[in-house]
């Protein structure tokens, strides 16, 4: 790289050499102020207030445009150019509002640091109010207030040079210019991408985030791409959606890899908070992020992630874990390749936990847990199945440096005055359990599960999958406010389930020690209190349920007692520290035993942190991170599309060509943080010169 | 997009300009041509001219501050230094030599509220002679309603409240009754009254008394 000499207030300073004389400035730590320049864009020298002046030319000239050349010799801070620049900067203030108070970019705004930094104020010239900034409306995604607007035209270029995406245009009505979207089109109808790199590049208060569509508990930078923020793991969910579109779903799998243990099981049945929080979910459907990682997965023909993989050599320690589950088996595989030894004890003749024993096979084929179960096996670890651990005790002498305890929540929660054993009253998971071991016993005509949540349509689903005549839900939210997935209860109504809204059991008949019919009634509302559920019937809604067989989906909890050996907390879950570490020192506990049935994912999350602590508790860093997908830089160009916001979700990926059309719907909000940021004048970069004063 | 200097025919103002001209009427007329004309890239184009303009307009509306005429100097100073296109550069040149060379005429309408040849907007009040009209009702008909008062036969008289000065056109009246004024008032009948009753000495609550100065 060639170097430049130049001279600058004084000092020489050394520049590469094809730098704009504002580029070697900034570099040097000398702060020209500048406000359409911006490190990412093609400089236009709009906005006057990089003015310097230079030896040799008659008059000031924009630095962000001219390069420099051996021997410049440029002032930045004369009397002319500063008075140059106020002047610029009171005429932009001219047509901008003063309520920067109530403006959501305060004190993060670039033209009110330039304000201070130049010394003006909304001032001495006539105001102006713009026409036309009121033709240029918000949408679901981006809020705009054109009256912001100082007409630095980063995002056009933004949108034009950076992205190609050729949404956004200075238009032209009555004699005054605006920012808007080509031919003055609507957000639908443009060829807008969603990249927010207008956001990002905007200097002001006119084009922002519209709020509440990003967390705000999470930094900034992680909450803007709320797929990979929502997903428990984190897995960088964008770029295998890239990769994938590109055909390359080897690497895409790396890049799941690197997070997830069982992903083909759950490109089946991932409760996909990533497409719950999917950007594009406010303008249509969201991206269909697990259809497109079940492609991935089922079409990598390379496995190219097992090249990468990292095994460390045996460390001499010893692991035992109880609940060969999602949990206790990713918390397996991460220690297994960090050199422990590992012991996994399973309760059932084979491990997976709810993946082999809760999700019925018409959503997850066994196969399929089974070979991703096999890769974590393979790291090498030792399987005792059919081996139930009740008590600490069992384990004492196996000389474990650590234990984890991950048997889930494997036992089902009724209320409390339906305890009491009937032979046809079956809980929820234990027949998941019957119908995956296919042993589920004769259930009768009529087959009623009480609970509204997606293990309940699991049991319904079953039901009606084994010609069971009449199936009927009944459920105390109302519809709209179940926690089934919508998509569970379409299914379940096409297959002529019937689901009772807001209705609750008030009591059971028996007759023979068995049940035989329900009373039930209409509820206005209901609450959990501490042991016992409160609801408000309406009088005279009773109604008799004739049943053959009742099935409670109301809750899963661990099926965990004082005598196993660690403290509890509400008799059931175990009493862990902010490292998963019991009462018992050295004892860990990970997964749904802690909390109740969540999910298969999150499982997975837990099982990762719990491999981590357990790895610094035993002396190591606790690094079970693995590159197995090296990134290049990511594109900053994707084009256009014209209408891209009327793309419709594929409902079925057959082929690489609809997984192409579906990832191709991808906003890309990843994209948005490569962008440099802008420069102020307070940066600490700026503190010093870095040259030789002359 | 570029801004199209050769759109301007204003800019050779030493032939453009007539002797019933007002020149900062036709300073402004430039700045509006400028500023409907810039493609809105340059600071200088896009807000120094709307500025200038609005500046200006103040002024020939009688809205003129104290200080606008070194504030005027001063932005076309920095405009005709810093703008990237020729048309505001020149525009600006002009501005400031028409400024230079009838510097007594802008200080007459900043400080004075005073048009010399009657052009400017604020500066002039529209009035129907009395002597001249003649009750045609030619100009009430193409005038916008109820600015002008009267009927065949009566005088007219021109309905100084919500008056748009611009809406009424002098030529409309075959005998040239419509005149303006300055402010020197003339005396005026309040309402219409039958042609050729009007007596200037008796009639008429206008005392014909000039306008007050504003202090300025």
């Amino acid at each position: 790289m060639k170097k430049v000499k130049l001279r600058m207030d004084g000092y020489i300073i050394e520049a590469k050499e094809g730098d704009t004389i504002l580029e070697a400035a900034l570099k040097a730590g000398i702060y020209i102020p500048h406000l359409c320049h911006h490190p990412d864009l093609e400089p236009i020298g709009n906005c006057k207030l990089c003015t310097v002046e230079v030896e040799g030319e008659p008059i000031p000239i924009q630095s962000c445009e001219k390069t420099i050349k051996d021997g410049m010799v440029i002032k930045t801070q004369t009397e002319a150019v500063k008075k140059l620049r106020q002047t610029a900067l009171e005429l932009m203030l001219a047509s901008h509002p003063q309520d920067c108070t109530s403006c959501n970019k305060y004190l993060n705004c670039e033209l009110q640091a330039l304000m201070q930094y130049l010394g003006v104020t909304h001032s001495r010239l006539r105001h102006i109010e713009k026409k036309n900034t009121s033709l240029v409306k918000s949408d679901v995604l981006i809020k705009r207030e054109m009256q912001r607007c100082i007409h630095c035209y980063r995002c056009i270029r933004a949108c034009n040079e950076l992205r190609g995406a050729k949404a956004l245009s200075i238009n032209k009505k009555n004699g005054e210019v605006y920012v808007g979207f080509l031919n003055d089109s609507s957000l639908m109808e443009s060829s807008c991408r969603g990249c927010s790199a207008c956001v990002e590049v905007c200097p002001t208060g006119a084009i922002q985030d519209v709020e509440g569509i990003f967390s705000i508990q999470t930094p900034r930078q992680i909450s803007l791409v709320p797929c990979k923020n929502q997903c428990p793991t984190q897995t960088d969910i964008p770029l295998y959606i890239r990769l994938a579109q590109e055909g390359r779903y080897s690497d895409a799998v790396s890049v799941i890899r690197e997070k997830l243990t069982f992903p083909h099981s759950l490109g089946y049945i991932c409760n996909h908070q990533c497409e719950t929080n999917c950007k594009r979910s406010y303008i249509n459907d969201s991206i269909a992020i697990r259809d497109i990682k079940r492609f991935t997965v089922e079409n990598d023909l390379e496995e190219k992630w097992r090249e990468k993989t990292v095994q460390r050599e045996k460390n001499g320690k010893k692991i035992g874990i109880i609940g060969g589950g999602p949990t206790g088996m990713t918390a397996a595989y991460y220690l297994a390749k960090l050199g422990y030894e590992l012991e996994v004890y399973e309760r059932m003749p084979n491990p997976g936990g709810m993946l082999s024993y809760g999700i019925p096979k018409y959503r997850l084929p066994q196969k399929i847990v089974n070979k991703e179960l096999e890769i974590i096996i393979e790291t090498g670890m030792k399987l005792f199945n059919n081996t139930a651990i009740t008590s600490l005790d069992q384990l004492k002498g196996k000389g474990y440096d650590a234990i984890l305890l991950a048997i889930g929540a494997s036992k089902g929660r009724r209320p409390v005055e339906y305890n009491k054993i009937w032979p046809n009253a079956i809980d929820a998971v234990d027949f998941c359990r019957m119908s995956c071991e296919e042993n589920l016993p004769e259930l009768g005509e009529n087959v009623t599960i009480y609970g509204g949540g997606n293990v309940a349509f699991d049991c319904a689903r079953i039901a009606k999958k084994l010609g069971v005549k009449n199936v009927r839900i009944i459920c105390m939210e109302a519809r709209s406010q179940m926690l089934a997935d919508t998509y569970e209860i379409t299914e379940a109504l096409k297959e002529n389930i019937e689901i009772l809204n807001q209705m609750a059991i008030v009591h059971v008949n028996e007759s023979e020690g068995k049940l035989d019919s329900l009373k039930v009634t209409a509820i206005k509302n209901f609450k959990f209190t501490a042991n016992e559920l409160e609801f408000e019937a309406i009088n005279g809604t009773e109604d008799a349920l004739d049943t053959n067989t009742l099935v409670f989906a109301t809750g899963q909890q661990p099926d965990l007692t004082e005598t196993f050996g660690i403290e509890l907390i509400k008799s059931v879950f175990p009493k862990v520290d902010e490292n998963l570490q019991t009462s018992i020192k050295g004892v860990f506990a990970a997964g749904d035993v802690l909390h109740g049935t969540k999910s298969v994912v999150q499982a997975i999350a837990s099982g990762r942190k719990a491999a981590t602590c357990i790895d610094k508790y035993l002396g190591g860093h606790g690094n079970i991170e693995e590159v197995l997908f090296k990134r290049d830089p990511n594109p900053s160009y994707i084009g256009s599309i014209q209408g891209f916001f009327q793309l419709e979700r594929i409902s079925e990926l057959k082929n690489s060509e609809d997984l192409c059309e579906e990832a191709k719907r991808c906003l890309q909000c990843d994209l948005r943080l490569d962008i440099q940021k802008a420069k102020y004048w307070v940066d600490p970069q700026f503190k010093t010169i870095r040259g030789v004063k002359r | 997009m570029t801004c199209k200097f050769e759109k301007i025919p204003l800019l050779n103002w030493k032939n453009n300009l007539s002797s019933h001209d007002c020149i900062i009427d036709y300073s402004m007329n430039l700045m509006d041509i400028a500023r409907k004309e810039s493609n809105g890239e340059c600071v200088f184009c896009r807000e120094g001219t709307k500025q200038i303009y609005e500046i200006i307009k103040d002024i020939t509306e009688g809205n003129a501050l104290r200080d606008d005429m070194d504030l005027l100097l001063d932005i076309l100073k920095q405009i005709q230094l810093g703008t990237s296109c020729n048309m505001t550069k020149n525009v600006a040149l002009t501005c400031l030599e028409l400024i230079e060379a009838y510097e007594e005429e802008w200080e007459l309408h900043i400080r004075r509220k005073r048009c010399s040849n009657l052009v400017c907007n604020g500066m002039y009040t529209l009035y129907i002679d009395p002597e001249v009209c003649n009750g045609c009702s030619h100009c009430l008909r193409s005038a916008p309603k109820e600015m002008i008062m009267g009927e065949p036969g009566m005088i007219h008289v021109i309905n100084q409240n919500n008056l748009d000065k611009l809406s009424i056109d002098l030529a409309i009246c075959p005998l040239n009754a419509i005149k303006k004024a300055g402010p020197i008032k003339p005396k005026l009948p309040a309402k219409p009254i039958p042609v050729g009753s009007f007596d200037q000495k008796a009639t008429g609550n206008n005392e014909g008394s000039r306008r007050k100065r504003r202090r300025s």
